[in-house]
Parts: C-alpha cells; structure tokens; sequence
C-alpha cells in the first residue's frame, strides 16, 4: 500500500509553543510505501504537569511496537520509569514535587494499518486503541463509516480517564482502554484527532455536513482555519492535533 | 451563557476567603470528646484550600496567574490574615502564594505504592496562615470588605470568570444580620455572571457532616440553615463536574459545607483537561 500521511498542530491561544502539550506520531509527513504503518496522537492533560514529556512517549511507544489493551499493562512500568528519568527533580518547590507525585496524565489513540498476504489473497485490516477522547474516524466514499472511541459530540466532558505515568492512578485502567478492528479500502481516509477538532467534527457530522473535506492545506493554513474555528466560537480553546493518512494503493 | 469564560493568565479570576476568628474558634470542633480546637479545622481548611489552588495552577515551568487571591480573617480585626512575607496584602496572584507561604513544614502522609499496599512519605506542607481566636465575629463588615474588593477587581476585569468567595466560619454573626451583605456580594457580577458565595460552617455540633445540600431540611441549627440560604447554588458547570466527581447534586445544590471538607471544591473549577482517575 501506499500512505500519504501529514501532522497538523495548533497551539491553544494564548499559549506558547512551547506549551503545546498534545503528541503525534510520526513526527513529520509520512509518503512512503510499505505493509504495514503505525500512527498515533495523544493529548496531555493540562491539570498536570510534564504531561508534554509523557504524551511524546505514549504516541512514541506505540508506534515502535504494539500498546493495545494486552500488552499496555507490560509496557507502563517501562515508560513510566522513562518519564521519571526525563524530569530534572533536584531542588523542586513543594507544587512541583506533588505535581510530580500525582504523575502526568494522557490521552493516547493509536492506529495500526496492514496489508498481509494470506492465502486467501491480500488481506487490508487495521487497528486501533484508544485511551481517553482522542478520536479516529475513517472516511469511505464521501462518508463517516467508524468514529472511535467517542460517537457523539455531547460525549466529551472536561474530565477524561486518561493514562497516568503514576502506577497508582492506572488501577482501573484496563477498564478504559478499548480496540477495535476492521477492514480498509484504497482511497479510504482515517483522521486522529485530539478532542478539541474532535468534538468539532462530531458536531458538524451531526449537524448533516462533511467536516472530511478539511482543505488538503499547507500547515500554516490549518493555524489560520483552527484560528477562524476559534473566533466563530465553534471549537474550544485547547491544543488541537489531526493526523490525516490517506491509503493510495500501490503505486509503481 | 453564563459561567463560561475561560480563565486563563490573560484572563485570570478571583478568589476570597474569609475567616472566622472570633474568640468561640477556640472551642472544641465536631463536639463530642475531641479536644481538636475550631481554629485549628479552619486553619487546616485555608492552608489546604491555598494549596490545593496552587497545586491546580502548578506547571513545570512555574505557578500560572489563572487567579488571584485574598484571605480576609475577622475577629479582632477585619484585614488580610496571610502570615508571612505576603502579611498585609489584599488580592495577591496565585505564584506569589505558591512561592511565599509563610513557613513549610514537613509532614508524614501514606500513599498508594501501585501495588495494593501503602508507604510512607514525607512532603512539605507550606503554611500561610496559623490559627487565631480573638474578639467578636464581624461577619458583616468581613462581607462588606470582600465585596469592597470585588468591586475593584471587577472594574479591572469586566470579564472574568466570576469571583468565588468562600467563607469558613463557626456561624454566628455578632454585627448583625450577614444575609444583607452576603446577597450584596452576590450581586456583584462580571459579564459571565454573578459573583459565588459559598460557606463551610466549622460546628462544635455532634450534628452529621453535610456536604453540598439542596435543601436546608437535614441542617443542624439555624446558624447552619441561615448559612445554607446565604450560599450560591452551583452553577451548571461546577453541578456537572461535582457530579462526575460523584456527588449527588440537585438544580437547588448549593455551596455549603457542614463540618466537613470543602477543599472538592477546588475539583469543581475548570482550568482544563482533568484526568479523572487523578485524585
């Protein structure tokens, strides 16, 4: 197959770049041929602190091998250690060392795309996880046909089960972390989106219109256009991240 | 819509406690054989309530200026009650108390290991105000000071994310009826809404803790049910996230508290994404 893939991120106004706290991976556009391609975003929360470092290795560590529900449990103890490596704690002031105790917390959607030859002949699946409300949606013929995990816009609410790089607050996690599996087209698209846009798209789905056709803009365009959504009151103020991957078939 | 403004460092909120501390503070708290003083819970209650503020306003980088801040004790005197390096201020940004309490001290706290059991920890604890029980308890002129510095607060942020004033008292007003000046707080608005006035009454009564009642039926005294009418409902946002937090809140829950913690209500604001398994 071939996968023509492009990040797209904003800042929440009035924050620096620098406290952008969404994740994606890749970290750049993606035009490549191959059989099977790993993609993921995820949105660090804002209550907590180091969230920036602690969403970079989710979306990191999913696409440099499996983080579904069965093997999340074996990988955490891992990336919570390199979380807490990543953290210069000497000489904290007393907030810092309870925001470091409390941990960092995440959203985290990850989609896998394959393409395996089996003996009933190609095989196109793909997979996803999700963690908390960064979203997935595949775009078939001009329609919706999977929203992932969130299906309606009234779902999002300000208080997310998101995974914690504190052991502690991931007890119940097992309970949060969803999958699926379907099939997949040539010409098919697939949006990951933090909730932000995500909420937005829903939305606009609901309201009869095609948010898909999203102009195929260069980055500094998307600033313009989420600038836009912002000003008409349409979309909340928050970081927003959209990965679109679109599956072109082989080309020769 | 009201109550929607988003608080942020360009446009912060405000918060003002008041604190009772009138010479009946030095009683016993929660009746009964406890020998715990009234003074010390609502010491305890401001010093937790700061710190959790701060805690939410906490980044790597710093303390954000989401709010500002006054604590306003009345007993002896009505004035600002902070100790310490901020003693005298009225409304002071959030990263001033969050990197000026008056001392911190150490204390011992169990926490979760992650693996069923618990261990030890010691954490600072910083102090910003000690317990006093001196004089009357002028509720009314504490009031008529908070709304004083409401209305200059509002004149320079026209649209903020309404100011919340919380009130932590042992209930019994001695310069008469606080009902008048706690609507006149409550009268005062931004563009996004009226100001909020909520109450934590500190008991000598045996009486069952409530939290967040809607109704006045269940309270222990009419000190607790005149304290209960003085308090705001709670706006639309702060019932939904009371909820999600799992309490049972009603149209008619209102801000008040009886013998009980009133530090959830810092859970209730709204600065941004909030994981809902941190605790």
């Amino acid at each position: 197959m071939h996968v023509s893939a492009q990040p797209y991120s904003v800042p929440k106004a009035g924050n620096s770049e620098e406290e952008y706290e969404d994740a994606y991976w890749p970290s750049g556009q993606v035009e490549d041929s191959g059989a099977s391609f790993s993609f993921a975003v995820a949105d660090g929360a804002t209550e907590a602190s180091y969230s920036k470092a602690w969403a970079r290795i989710l979306v990191e560590a999913y696409c440099n091998g499996p983080l579904d529900a069965s093997d999340l449990t074996e990988r955490l103890p891992g990336l919570q250690a390199k979380w807490r490596e990543s953290l210069d704690t000497q000489s904290l002031p007393w907030y810092a060392e309870e925001k470091v105790h409390d941990g960092a917390f995440s959203s985290l959607l990850g989609l896998t795309i394959d393409e395996v030859v089996s003996p009933d002949g190609l095989l196109r699946v793909w997979k996803a996880t999700a963690i908390g409300d960064s979203c997935l949606f595949q775009v078939r013929d001009d329609e919706l046909i999977v929203s992932f995990p969130l299906t309606r816009s009234e779902q999002f609410n300000s208080r997310p089960t998101l995974v914690s790089s504190n052991p502690a607050s991931n007890a119940h996690l097992s309970e949060h972390v969803l999958n699926i599996k379907d099939h997949w087209e040539v010409e098919d698209a697939f949006y990951l989106m933090t909730d932000a846009l995500a909420c937005w798209f829903l939305k606009a789905v609901e309201d009869g219109k095609k948010p898909w056709k999203i102009k195929r803009n260069a980055p500094e365009d998307f600033e313009t256009w989420i600038r836009r959504l912002r000003k008409d009151g349409l979309i909340r103020n928050d970081d927003v991240t959209l990965f679109r991957v679109e599956l072109l078939g082989d080309i020769d | 819509m009201a109550y929607t403004a988003e608080i942020s460092r360009t446009n912060p909120s405000c918060f003002i406690f008041l604190i009772d501390q009138s010479g009946s503070m030095q009683d016993p708290f929660g009746g009964g054989e406890s020998t715990r003083k009234k003074a010390d819970a609502v010491a305890d209650a401001i010093n937790k309530l700061l710190q959790n503020l701060v805690i939410k306003c906490a980044k790597e980088e710093g303390v954000r200026d989401y709010y500002h801040v006054g604590v306003i004790g009345y007993g002896y005197h009505v004035g600002s009650a902070f100790a310490g390096a901020l003693a005298n201020r009225e409304l002071v940004p959030i990263s001033d108390i969050g990197n000026q309490p008056a001392r911190i001290e150490q204390r011992a706290r169990k926490i979760d290991d992650g693996a069923g059991g618990l261990v030890d920890q010691t954490i600072k604890f910083p102090i910003w105000f000690d317990a006093q029980a001196n004089g009357g308890t002028p509720m009314c002129a504490a009031m008529t000071k908070a709304q004083s510095l409401l209305s200059g607060w509002l004149a320079q942020h026209p649209d903020c994310f309404p100011p919340i004033v919380i009130n932590i008292t042992d209930g019994e007003s001695t310069d008469g009826d606080p009902t008048i000046a706690a609507t006149a707080i409550q009268s005062l608005s931004s563009s996004d809404g009226n100001a909020l006035l909520f109450n934590l009454h500190l008991s000598s009564s045996r009486a069952t803790p409530v939290e967040f009642p809607d109704n006045e039926s269940g309270l222990a005294d009419q000190y607790a049910q005149q304290l209960f009418r003085m308090s705001s409902t709670l706006p639309d946002y702060m019932r939904s996230i009371a909820s999600q937090e799992g309490f049972t809140v009603s149209e008619g829950t209102r801000g008040f508290v009886f013998n009980a913690d009133i530090v959830s209500v810092i859970r209730f604001l709204d600065i941004g994404t909030r994981a809902s398994n941190l605790r």
